[in-house]
């Protein structure tokens, strides 16, 4: 079966039948150019094809519901990233709000800190610093210091809580 | 000398102490989500856990603002980045012909 004669017989056809699915006419006939570039793949193959009208009209169908399945991901995840990034917006928003700017740009506000950072138990102090200061992740801290995940996770969780302790704001 | 008590006086002195410690999961998830150390999955959960959690939000502001204090300690390289960055902003200035005032 010639390749261009089925072209000329389905093409628009299918990019009608695509266009009932999907959003875009031009979203329709890429999915028909898909189709028709995996029946070109195929082309030594076609006059295997029993059914050319029915095996044609399955392809642009899978096509389609491939397209479909990829959007419905697609725009869950951007609903969630959404979602995920108006929380993250609010909860810095309120956290700003709760910033006393006047008592943070104390004078001795730097050594409070300086001191309350020294105060640290020793692996606590260089644990804490190698993240917040040298940008560390915690798996590069484990590494660097020959320790587990876990320890970096409690060391910087008891120097959150001593520092808070400390530094009172 | 010896401080003798009863379990019930010794409740009311050791739970009031206790709830004011956040507990250890808590200030640990709280601990990844400030440093990074969520995935993306966890971040989401934790954000909206967030929603139904008013101490969870509040042990969070109040962590969040104690790294912000923290942050305000000078680091090494602060200078030079200032330099620079300060160079290129009159470079621009004076590109752009910007008069003070």
């Amino acid at each position: 079966m010639d390749f261009s004669k089925i072209y000329i017989s389905f093409y628009p056809q299918l990019v009608r039948f695509a266009s009932d699915f999907v959003s875009y006419e031009e979203d329709a006939e890429n999915i028909i150019q898909d189709v028709f570039v995996g029946l070109w793949e195929r082309k030594d193959t076609l006059d295997c094809i029993e059914n050319m009208n029915a095996y044609i009209y399955r392809l642009a169908k899978n096509k389609c519901l491939d397209h479909l399945k990829h959007k419905i991901v697609k725009e869950k995840f951007i609903a969630n990233a959404q979602s995920a990034y108006e929380q993250e917006l609010s909860l810095k928003l309120r956290s700003l709000e709760n910033i006393d700017v006047e008592h943070l740009s104390e004078e001795k506000m730097e050594k409070i800190i300086l001191n309350a950072i020294n105060s640290l138990p020793k692996k606590c102090r260089e644990i804490f610093l190698l993240s917040r200061y040298d940008g560390l992740r915690y798996k590069e801290i484990s590494e660097k210091l020959d320790i587990s995940i876990n320890t970096v996770e409690t060391q910087m969780c008891i120097a959150l809580k001593k520092l808070r302790s400390s530094i009172k704001i | 000398m010896i401080y003798s008590c009863s379990l019930v006086e010794l409740l009311e002195i050791i739970v009031p102490i206790k709830e004011c410690i956040p507990n250890k999961s808590m200030v640990n998830k709280i601990s990844k989500y400030l440093n990074g150390e969520l995935s993306i999955n966890e971040k989401d959960e934790f954000l909206n856990s967030l929603v139904f959690d008013e101490e969870l939000m509040q042990e969070l502001v109040e962590f969040h603002k104690l790294l912000v204090y923290t942050d305000i300690i000078s680091r090494e390289g602060d200078k030079k980045i200032a330099e620079e960055k300060l160079s290129a902003l009159m470079e621009l200035i004076k590109k752009n012909n910007w008069s003070n005032g």
